[in-house]
């Protein structure tokens, strides 16, 4: 039962920080319409600037997280604006192989700057201290606030997509671009900011799981990986979908981790997500009237 | 040899066809007209297995098609257009034409690779029927043309004869003549006569009344997913509600 | 102009479809760059003494049968799948495991490496299929990943991280005969390998099967219409190109002598895409000169494997977002401005 509980508390953990990043990425694909096989490199790049602003420079954590989520949207949006930008309206596998050219890029490049060895950030000792909570599991003041942190952050994004001017001009865009072009609403303006946003979750994301997750440059490309088995589970684009299966796999790959190997828990989310496509091909929240094949008629 | 029983399709509660009920004989050519948004193409693409019917049944020589794939259907005999014209544009007309021709002979896998003679004497035939054909719709001289190159009237022909190749049963021609210049349609309803007078079966959709009368033998009529009328061109011009539903009342 | 559904990767010009004796008995002048390749390359030991640049030429071979394989599904029949280097390492792994299990000859471990890379394709293909495009993407990569994760752990199979060592290098008692050396043997034998399946991938998209393979790619349901079964056509692409891939895994365990788990590295995949997408996909001597460029320069050079994947990731990028159908396309463009700037001038 206690073994049992803390899967549980650790899949949630994990479905948190899929749910920041799957979610950005579901946002890049339903409003700016790319295909980003770089997204998981965003987060890498994120850990380290929160490892040079919070280990380095010494920053208060508060503070060295709120730069570090500031300094991924900047940089999310240059990116965007200088390269990625040119890839809307491509075909798919076109975007696919320049968003891994990218990814590569990031990765190596931050290699040269970094070194390929993995970094570990220890965050501060009061957010070490362990809960006990009824069942038995251990808590720390850490899963808490991961849990909060993505609750929050959550509840804010969908006020931003809800209520915001610009937030209502990305989901209209997202249902039908050529609709807002006509109706005069900047759309390339409302990409970047859907692009920015998504990388200022990737930020927020690394932050909070950095002093569970060493940050390496080659971890971006798990990570991206592991967001497009959500995102495609949830049905691509659907940040609804992101969120739900982002809690599927990461209680799915939590358990099977605990339960059957620890060697496989990527190998779970693949199989979950290839069963799931078998039944339903658009995935859980995906577009029922959009055809699956490879060309419709 | 086409018999249509009942066959019922919607999409998202809009019933594009109700309770669909005609037949083709050997030999027939038969016209499917009706306004816009009638259901006409989409009871082609149930015919050839593009749409699955909600209800009833479609059956081609006997057999139940209603279930099977596009391509099953297309190798019981049963070949298609498409209204906008869709050819492999990268391959030349001739290739478009023998890709027709790919499953219609029986081969196997060895002999698809390493064309055996048994393979090779299927090539020939396959080339001198295709020559044939390019030689009827008249395009003997762009046969190493790829198919994106040549003009919309041109494609619609080549499409006809890629339909033709396989010597189907029964063709189905979704609007040959729509978007095509006077000088073509001619063409086409020439060769329609011709195949025709052969003894080739068709089903035509059409929306040119002119040509339907012209070839037709009998004419069904579709107006909002129904059957409103069938009989010969002229019964057919003659009837009340066919007039109503072209006229609008 | 005309409206299909564009789905796949980028197209390629119109071709020919031949059967073998036409194949072989070309025109003149078209069959003089082929021959002339040929030449250079059964000459190359002779001049080239150093076994580090007889190396760079063998790696470089392979990598021109890995591309060629890796085209027949992505270039071919249109579906991009991220798991050719699983085929590869399955192909390698059989090998290793049966030399040192039950020390089979180079012939056998060669056909249960293909069989044991077909048969892991169609357990793939069968689910995968049944997705399309994106879709097909991921769930190949994730086949991919978790092949990665069995060599990593299933330490009784494949020793792990330990790799598997103990394959003898590739050498010919008839080649020896002539005093080559190892590395000039070595590099004949993959020249022998990498002509074949440059043969029979020559053929085979000539065929009618090729022809299929085009229309399905452009298609669908076009030709669907004309009869043809388009799972049916790609599954078989991206079988064969697994067996390819199997047979020159067998042969590259020998090569390098050990096998180890970054053997399934996604790497391999990104390697390949560049060589196939600037080398132009659905294509062929653009295919292979990529092959040749993209492996024996950067090894030439010697440069170090990260600054090479920044050249390969910036060139990826670029590549991709400049030049939309590759190097024959590009080529291509640049043939038929300077054709009409001609015409032009004459006029």
């Amino acid at each position: 039962m206690t073994f049992f509980a803390s899967e549980i508390v650790n899949g949630l953990v994990l479905a948190s920080f899929f749910a920041l990043v799957a979610g950005g990425l579901a946002l890049i694909f339903g409003v700016v319409g790319i295909v980003n096989f770089a997204h998981g490199d965003f987060v890498m790049i994120a850990g380290y600037f929160f490892y040079e602003l919070y280990v380095h420079l010494q920053l208060p954590y508060l503070i060295a997280i709120l730069l570090t989520v500031l300094g991924t949207a900047v940089f999310g949006g240059s990116i965007y604006w200088l390269a990625l930008r040119h890839l809307v309206e491509r075909a798919w596998y076109a975007q696919l192989l320049a968003t891994l050219g990218l990814s590569i890029l990031f990765e190596n490049i931050a290699q040269q700057i970094w070194s390929p060895n993995a970094l570990s950030v220890a965050t501060p000792s009061t957010l070490q201290v362990a809960i006990h909570i009824g069942v038995g599991a251990n808590v720390t003041v850490q899963d808490v606030y991961v849990f909060i942190g993505t609750a929050v952050c959550l509840i804010c994004l969908w006020l931003i997509i809800t209520k915001w001017r610009w937030g209502k001009a990305m989901r209209a865009v997202a249902q039908n671009r050529e609709a807002c072009v006509v109706s005069g609403i900047n759309v390339k303006l409302v990409a970047l900011l859907a692009f920015a946003l998504s990388t200022a979750l990737c930020g927020l994301a690394a932050c909070l799981v950095l002093p569970m997750q060493d940050v390496f440059p080659t971890v971006g490309l798990s990570f991206t990986t592991q967001a497009f088995v959500v995102v495609i589970l949830g049905g691509m684009g659907s940040v609804r979908g992101a969120v739900v299966a982002a809690v599927i796999v990461g209680l799915v790959e939590a358990l099977a981790a605990g339960y059957i190997s620890s060697g496989y828990t990527d190998a779970f989310g693949y199989a979950i997500m290839i069963l799931i496509l078998l039944v339903r091909p658009t995935g859980l929240f995906g577009d029922r009237v959009q055809r699956s094949g490879w060309s419709s008629l | 040899m086409l018999e249509i029983h009942g066959v019922s399709k919607s999409f998202a509660g809009v019933h594009a066809l109700e309770s669909i009920e005609f037949t083709v004989s050997e030999g027939q050519l038969v016209s499917m007209i009706g306004p816009n948004g009638s259901g006409k193409t989409t009871l082609f693409n149930c015919i050839s297995g593009f749409l699955r019917p909600d209800a009833g049944k479609i059956v081609f020589q006997g057999k139940q098609i209603g279930a099977r794939a596009p391509f099953e259907i297309a190798q019981l005999g049963l070949s298609r257009t498409f209204q906008s014209v869709r050819l492999f544009a990268k391959l030349s007309a001739l290739e478009n034409l023998l890709v027709s021709m790919q499953q219609h002979q029986d081969d196997s896998i060895l002999g698809r690779f390493f064309h055996t003679p048994a393979i090779r004497r299927h090539e020939a035939t396959a080339t001198a029927r295709a020559l044939e054909l390019l030689e009827r719709v008249k395009l003997t001289a762009h046969q190493a043309k790829p198919a994106g190159e040549l003009s919309y009237g041109q494609r619609k022909l080549l499409s006809i004869a890629a339909a033709l190749m396989p010597h189907p049963k029964l063709v189905l021609l979704d609007e040959p003549t729509s978007a095509v210049n006077p000088v073509a349609i001619l063409a086409i309803r020439d060769l329609l006569r011709e195949i025709h007078a052969e003894g080739q079966t068709i089903l035509l959709v059409e929306h040119n009344m002119e040509f339907v009368m012209e070839l037709s033998e009998r004419v069904v009529v579709l107006d909002a997913g129904r059957k409103i009328a069938e009989g010969s061109p002229r019964q057919v011009r003659e009837d009340k509600r066919v007039m109503e539903a072209y006229l609008g009342s | 102009m005309t409206d299909h559904v564009h789905h796949g990767p980028p197209n390629h010009p119109p071709s020919r479809f031949r059967s073998l004796s036409e194949v072989l008995a070309p025109p003149a002048a078209r069959s003089m760059l082929p021959l002339f390749v040929l030449v250079v390359a059964v000459l190359v030991p002779f001049g080239v003494k150093d076994a580090f640049t007889l190396g760079i030429l063998t790696d470089s071979l392979i990598y021109v049968v890995l591309a060629l394989s890796y085209d027949l599904s992505v270039g071919r029949v249109g579906a991009l799948s991220l798991a050719h280097p699983a085929f590869f390492g399955t192909g390698a792994y059989a090998a290793a495991i049966i030399v040192q299990r039950y020390g089979l000859p180079l012939g056998l471990q060669v056909l249960i490496a293909i069989s044991a890379s077909i048969v892991l394709a169609v357990v793939i293909g069968i689910p995968a299929f049944r997705l399309s495009h994106l879709t097909f993407g991921m769930a190949t990569l994730g086949f991919a990943l978790i092949a990665e994760l069995i060599a990593q752990n299933e330490i009784g199979l494949t020793n792990g991280p330990l790799c598997m060592a103990g394959l003898s290098p590739l050498s010919s008692g008839w080649l020896s005969s002539f005093g080559f050396d190892q590395n000039v043997q070595q590099y004949y034998i993959f020249l022998v390998i990498a002509v074949a399946v440059a043969v029979f991938f020559w053929v085979l998209v000539r065929s009618r099967i090729g022809r299929a393979y085009v229309a399905v790619r452009e298609d669908e349901p076009m030709a669907m219409a004309a009869g043809i079964n388009p799972t049916r056509y790609r599954m078989s692409a991206f079988v064969i190109g697994a067996g390819l891939a199997g047979l020159i895994g067998a042969f590259y365990a020998h090569y390098l002598s050990v096998v180890c788990p970054t053997k399934l590295d996604i790497s391999y995949t990104v390697n390949l895409l560049v060589i196939l997408f600037l080398g132009g996909t659905g294509g062929f001597w653009g295919i292979i000169a990529a092959a040749f460029v993209f492996t024996a320069i950067p090894e030439a050079l010697q440069v170090a494997p990260n600054i090479r994947l920044i050249v390969y990731g910036a060139a990826l990028l670029v590549g991709v977002t400049a030049l939309p159908e590759g190097f024959e396309g590009a080529t291509r463009t640049v043939r038929r401005r300077l054709a009409r700037y001609a015409r032009g001038n004459r006029a």
